[in-house]
C-alpha cells in the first residue's frame, strides 16, 4: 500500500498509542493535499505536523521512512524523482511546532531497514531525551516506537534529525523543523516561512542519492525541493515577515535576499533581544545554523537564494571543458558528421543553454533536470537549486498563500533598452580592455540567430 | 591361327575412343551438385581471357564463376585429368602387332619371310590395367574436383575478407575522424586560452596514432583486394568492387551426426584416397597373378622360297621364370598399398575430430557475434547516448563523447570481424563436409544486412541551432 499522507493518517490512527488515548481532537488540521495546514508556521512545499493532546501533553509522531520524492518537475517530461528517507512520508519531515512551556512526547517509529534515533537539534532537555544513539539512548531498531518527553523551555526555530549513522541518513533527507513559539513574541510576525537547506548527490540519471558524496553535490535544495518547485514567498505589502533559514546541508550557504533589507534577528537560541538585531543583505547560515530573518514587505518581485552561484543550478559537470571563447566553426559540423545530435555550446557564454535544454530538442539523462531553469515575464531566469522568489502585492488577504502571478511593475519603473548598437554612447572604457566590442563577433558571426 | 588374329585386331583396336568429356564432366558435375557452380567442362578448349571488369558490386556467386570460368589455375588442374585420360587410354590397348618381313637369297632364287608378332602380355595383362586406370580416373577426377572446391573456397575467403577489410578501414577513417576532431577541438581550447597546449597535444598525439592505424587498414584493404584480384583475374586497379555489407550469422541447424555421415559421404578428398588404395590393391593382385609370367609373344610366320612349297606356322615367345619370379614388382606393390592405405586411414581417422573442431569453431564463431550484437553494441550504444544526453546538460564536455563514439566504432568493427568469422568457419566446415553443408545443400549467398551504415553520414541533418 502507498502511504500517502492522507492514509498515513488512517495508518496511524489503527497503530498509535495516540488513537488508544485518543478522542481528542487534532489540535492541527490535518492539512490539505498541498500540505500547508495552518499551524503558524509555513513550511515552504512542507507541512506541519499534528498532535493531540493527552492529559495536558502534546502528542506527535514521527516514523522515519523510505519516501517517493519529487525534488522537481521541469519541462515536457522532465523530472527528478528519488526514494529519499524522511518522516511522515516526506522530506523533509513534518514540521514540529509547539508553544514555550509546552510538555511534549514524541513518539518515534523507525520503519527504515537499519536502526535510527532523534536528535532534537538545539533543544534543552534531559541528556537521556538527547538522542544520540549509542550515547544517550539505545538505537531505535527497525518496526520499534520509542517515546521521547521533555518540557519545552525555550522558544527559536530548531531542527531534528537521526543521530545514528547520520552521514547516511541525513544524506537520505532525514530531518525537520521543531519550531518552538515564544509565550510572547515582541513584535508580531504576520507570516512566518521555514526553509531547510540541504544538498543530495542524486547523480544524474539515478534515483537514489548517494551518501558517500562530500562537497559535489548534485542538488542544492530549500525544502527538498530545488527552483523552479520551491513554492514562492508570498506576503502583503507593509507586513512583517520571517524567514527561518535552517541548514542540515554540507557547505555553509550565504543567503541573500533582494529588495528590502532583512534583520537578523535570532538564531539556533531563539530570537535575540532587538538591540542584537542586525540589517543584512546577504546572511551566512552555517553547517546545522539557523538564522531568523525578519523584514516588511515592499511591493514586487524579489529573488531569494544562496549567493553560491553554482548552488543555484541543478545537476551540471563541474569539469566540464571550458568552451568559452572556443570557437567550434567547422569542427562542429565534422563532429556532426559522426554525431548527428552534436551541438557546439558555450563560445559565448552558456546563457544559450536553457533555450536548447528547454526547446526539448536536446534531452538530457533520464530523471534529470536541467541545470537552469525557470521562466519569468521577461525570458528565462537561468537559475536552479537554492533559489525562490519572495513576491510582495498590495492587498493580499492575510494568510493567503496562493502564487499571486508575476509583479505587474508600475510604469517606467522596468529597465529598458535604449539602444541596440554597442557602440552607443561614449562610455569611459579602460584602454587594456578596449578590445573589439563584444558584441563585435555576435553580429557578424554569430552561429546562433534569434528567430522570432 | 590366321583367322584369329583377323579377329583378334580389329577387337583390339576398337576398344579405343575415350569420348571427349570424359572426366571433365564428371569433375565438373561433381563440384556443381554441390556449391551450385563450377567451371565449363570445355574450359580446356575455351579462349583463356581474363574476365570484362565487372560493372557493381561482385556477389559471392559472380565472384566464383568469375574465378571458375577464368583462373588459369583450373586449366593446370584439367591438364591433369588430360595425364589420367592418357593412362586410361593405354590401358585399353596393347602393343601394336609387329610385322617382318625379310628377303633371302638362296639358291634357287629368293625366299621371302614374313612374319607378324604380337606381344601377348599386354593382352593377359589388359582387365587389370584398365581397371587400374579406370580407378586412377576416378581418383583424378575427385582430385580435380577437390580443387576446384578448394579454389572456390579460396575466392569465397578471400570475398569475405574484402569485405571486412572494406569495413574496418571504414570505420578506422570514422575512429580517426572522431580523434582529430578532438585534437581540432582542443587546439581551438588553446587558441582561446582554456586549454594548456600540453594536453592538447596528447589529443593530437591519440590523433595521429588513429590515423597511422587508419593508413594500416587502408594497406590492409588492398591486400585483400589483391588477394581476391589474382583469383578473379581482375586488375586490382580497375573500377570493381564487393558489398559492404556481410549477411547475418545464422543458426547452426545440424548434428555432428549428420556432419559426419555427410562428410564421409561426399569428401572428394577421400574419395580420391579410396581410389587410390582401391588401384594399388588392383595392383598387388596384378603381380600377384603375373608374377611367374615374363614377356609372351605370339607369332605367326609365312615363307615362301623359289622352288619349294610355301611353309607356314605360328610360334611362341615365352620368357621363363627363372631368375625374376616378379619379387621386386610385389614388394613395390605391396609398399606402395600400405602407403595408399596409411593416408587414407589417417585422412579417415582425421575427419571425425577435424569437424568436431570446425564445428565447435563456428558455433563459437556465431556465439561471439550474437553476444557482440545482442549484448555488447546495444549497451555501447547506449552509452553513447547517455553521453550525448549528459553532453547536452552540460554534465560531461565533447571530448568524452567523443572518444566513446569511437570505442561504438571499434565495438562494431569488432562485431563485424565475428561476421566475417562466422562465415569464414562456415566456408571452412562446408569445405570439410566436403562442399555443402546439411543445413544448406548448395553455396549460400545469405542477404547481405551487416554494415557501418549506420555511422555514417546522413545527407540533411537539421541545424539544431536553428531551433530557436
Ligand atoms: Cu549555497
Amino acid at each position: 500500500m502507498k502511504a500517502t499522507r492522507r492514509n498515513l493518517f488512517k495508518m496511524l490512527g489503527a497503530l498509535t498509542p495516540m488513537a488508544v488515548l485518543g478522542g481528542k481532537a487534532l489540535a492541527a488540521d490535518s492539512g490539505t493535499g498541498q500540505g500547508h495546514p495552518p499551524g503558524r508556521v509555513r513550511t515552504l512545499n512542507g507541512w506541519t505536523l499534528p498532535h493531540r493532546m493527552v492529559d495536558g501533553v502534546k502528542e506527535f509522531h514521527l516514523v522515519g521512512e523510505e519516501v517517493d520524492h519529487e525534488f522537481g518537475p521541469g519541462g515536457e517530461g522532465q523530472s527528478t524523482r528519488a526514494k529519499l528517507w524522511g518522516y511522515n512520508g516526506s522530506s523533509p519531515g513534518p514540521t514540529i511546532e509547539a508553544n514555550e512551556g509546552d510538555r511534549v512526547r514524541i513518539f518515534v517509529t523507525n520503519r527504515l531497514g537499519e536502526h535510527t534515533s532523534v536528535h532534537w537539534h538545539g533543544i534543552n532537555l534531559p541528556s537521556g531525551m538527547d538522542g544520540v544513539g549509542g550515547l544517550t539512548q539505545p538505537h531505535i531498531k527497525p518496526g520499534e516506537t520509542y517515546a521521547y518527553e521533555f518540557t519545552l523551555r525555550q522558544h527559536g526555530t530548531h531542527m531534528y534529525h537521526p543521530h545514528a549513522d547520520e552521514m547516511v541518513q541525513m544524506a537520505m533527507g532525514m530531518m525537520g523543523f521543531f519550531i518552538i513559539h515564544p509565550r510572547e513574541e515582541v513584535q508580531p510576525i504576520h507570516r512566518d516561512y521555514a526553509v531547510l537547506l540541504h544538498n543530495f548527490a542524486l547523480h544524474p540519471g539515478t534515483s537514489r542519492p548517494d551518501p558517500s558524496v562530500m562537497q559535489d553535490f548534485d542538488l542544492w535544495t530549500m525544502n527538498s525541493k530545488v527552483f523552479p518547485a520551491i513554492e514562492p514567498i508570498v506576503a502583503a505589502t507593509g507586513e512583517r515577515v520571517r524567514i527561518r533559514v535552517a541548514n542540515l546541508s554540507m557547505w555553509n550557504h550565504p543567503i541573500h535576499m533582494h529588495g528590502p533589507k532583512f534583520l537578523v534577528t535570532g538564531g539556533d537560541g531563539g530570537r535575540w533581544p532587538q538591540p542584537l538585531w542586525r540589517s543584512e543583505v546577504t546572511e551566512i547560515v552555517g553547517v546545522g545554523q539557523i538564522r531568523d530573518l525578519e523584514f516588511v514587505a515592499e511591493p514586487g518581485d524579489w529573488a531569494f537564494h544562496c549567493h553560491m552561484s553554482h548552488h543555484t543550478m541543478n545537476a551540471m559537470g563541474h569539469e566540464v571543458p571550458n568552451m568559452i571563447g572556443v570557437d567550434q566553426s567547422g569542427v562542429e559540423s565534422e563532429i556532426r558528421k559522426l554525431l548527428p545530435g552534436y551541438m557546439a555550446m558555450g563560445e559565448h557564454g552558456m546563457a544559450e543553454h536553457q533555450e536548447h535544454t528547454d526547446s526539448g530538442h536536446m534531452p538530457g539523462p533520464p530523471n534529470t533536470l536541467p541545470m537552469m531553469m525557470g521562466k519569468g515575464p521577461f525570458g528565462n531566469l537561468e537559475m536552479g537549486g537554492m533559489f525562490t522568489v519572495i513576491k510582495v502585492r498590495d492587498g493580499l488577504k492575510p494568510g493567503s498563500f496562493e502564487d499571486p502571478g508575476w509583479y505587474p511593475h508600475p510604469r517606467g519603473t522596468v529597465a529598458q533598452r535604449v539602444s541596440a548598437d554597442p557602440g552607443f554612447g561614449s562610455p569611459i572604457r579602460r584602454a587594456e580592455g578596449n578590445q573589439a566590442p563584444p558584441n563585435a563577433r555576435l553580429s557578424g558571426g554569430h552561429k546562433h540567430p534569434k528567430q522570432s | 591361327m590366321r583367322r584369329m588374329l583377323v579377329v583378334l585386331l580389329p577387337l583390339l583396336a576398337a576398344c579405343a575412343s575415350l569420348p571427349a568429356e570424359r572426366g571433365y564432366s564428371e569433375a565438373t558435375t561433381e563440384v556443381s551438385t554441390r556449391i551450385g557452380h563450377a567451371p565449363p567442362s570445355d574450359l580446356l578448349s575455351l579462349e583463356p581471357t581474363r574476365p570484362a571488369v565487372p560493372e557493381g558490386e561482385i556477389g559471392i556467386g559472380q565472384a566464383l564463376d568469375l574465378a571458375l570460368r577464368h583462373n588459369p589455375e583450373l586449366r593446370r588442374e584439367y591438364a591433369a585429368l588430360g595425364i589420367s585420360r592418357a593412362e586410361l587410354e593405354a590401358a585399353t590397348r596393347v602393343h601394336n602387332p609387329v610385322f617382318s618381313i625379310a628377303r633371302l637369297g638362296i639358291e634357287s632364287g629368293t625366299e621371302i619371310a614374313r612374319s607378324v608378332a604380337l606381344a601377348f602380355t599386354d593382352l593377359l595383362t589388359m582387365p587389370d590395367r584398365r581397371s587400374m586406370a579406370e580407378l586412377g580416373q576416378q581418383r583424378a577426377e575427385a582430385e580435380v574436383a577437390q580443387a576446384i572446391l578448394k579454389m572456390a573456397h579460396q575466392v569465397e575467403q578471400a570475398w569475405y575478407e574484402l569485405i571486412s577489410a572494406e569495413q574496418h578501414a571504414a570505420l578506422a577513417q570514422l575512429i580517426r575522424q572522431a580523434n582529430r576532431q578532438r585534437a581540432e577541438l582542443a587546439d581551438r581550447m588553446v587558441t582561446a586560452g582554456t586549454l594548456p597546449a600540453s594536453h592538447a597535444a596528447e589529443y593530437r598525439a591519440t590523433a595521429a596514432e588513429t590515423a597511422i592505424a587508419a593508413t594500416r587498414a587502408e594497406a590492409e584493404r588492398l591486400e585483400a583486394r589483391l588477394e581476391l584480384a589474382n583469383l578473379l583475374v581482375l586488375p586490382i586497379e580497375a573500377n570493381w568492387s564487393v558489398p559492404m555489407h556481410l549477411p547475418e550469422p545464422k543458426a547452426v541447424q545440424f548434428s555432428d551426426e549428420e556432419l559426419l555421415a555427410q562428410a564421409r559421404a561426399e569428401r572428394l578428398d577421400l574419395k580420391a584416397l579410396d581410389r587410390a588404395v582401391a588401384e594399388h590393391e588392383r595392383s598387388l593382385a596384378s603381380v600377384k597373378r603375373w608374377r611367374f609370367v615374363g614377356d609372351v609373344e605370339l607369332e605367326y610366320e609365312h615363307e615362301q622360297a623359289d622352288g619349294e612349297a610355301d611353309k607356314q606356322g605360328p610360334g611362341l615367345t615365352l620368357a621363363l621364370p627363372i631368375f625374376d619370379q616378379g619379387q621386386a614388382e610385389l614388394e613395390r606393390a605391396k609398399a606402395a598399398l600400405a602407403g595408399a592405405r596409411a593416408e587414407r586411414d589417417a585422412a579417415w581417422y582425421a575427419l571425425g575430430n577435424e569437424l568436431y573442431a570446425a564445428r565447435a569453431g563456428l558455433h563459437s564463431a556465431a556465439e561471439v557475434a550474437r553476444v557482440y550484437q545482442r549484448v555488447l553494441l546495444p549497451s555501447q550504444e547506449r552509452v553513447v547516448d547517455g553521453h550525448q544526453q549528459e553532453l547536452n546538460f552540460m554534465l560531461k564536455g565533447p571530448f568524452e563523447l567523443l572518444s566513446v563514439r569511437a570505442e561504438q566504432y571499434a565495438a562494431h568493427g569488432e562485431y563485424l570481424e565475428a561476421v566475417r568469422d562466422y562465415w569464414l568457419a562456415r566456408a571452412q566446415l562446408r569445405m570439410l563436409a566436403g562442399g555443402r553443408l546439411p543445413d544448406a545443400p548448395l553455396y549460400e549467398a545469405g542477404q547481405p544486412e551487416v554494415g557501418i551504415d549506420q555511422f555514417l553520414p546522413k545527407a540533411g541533418a537539421p541545424d539544431p541551432h536553428a531551433h530557436h
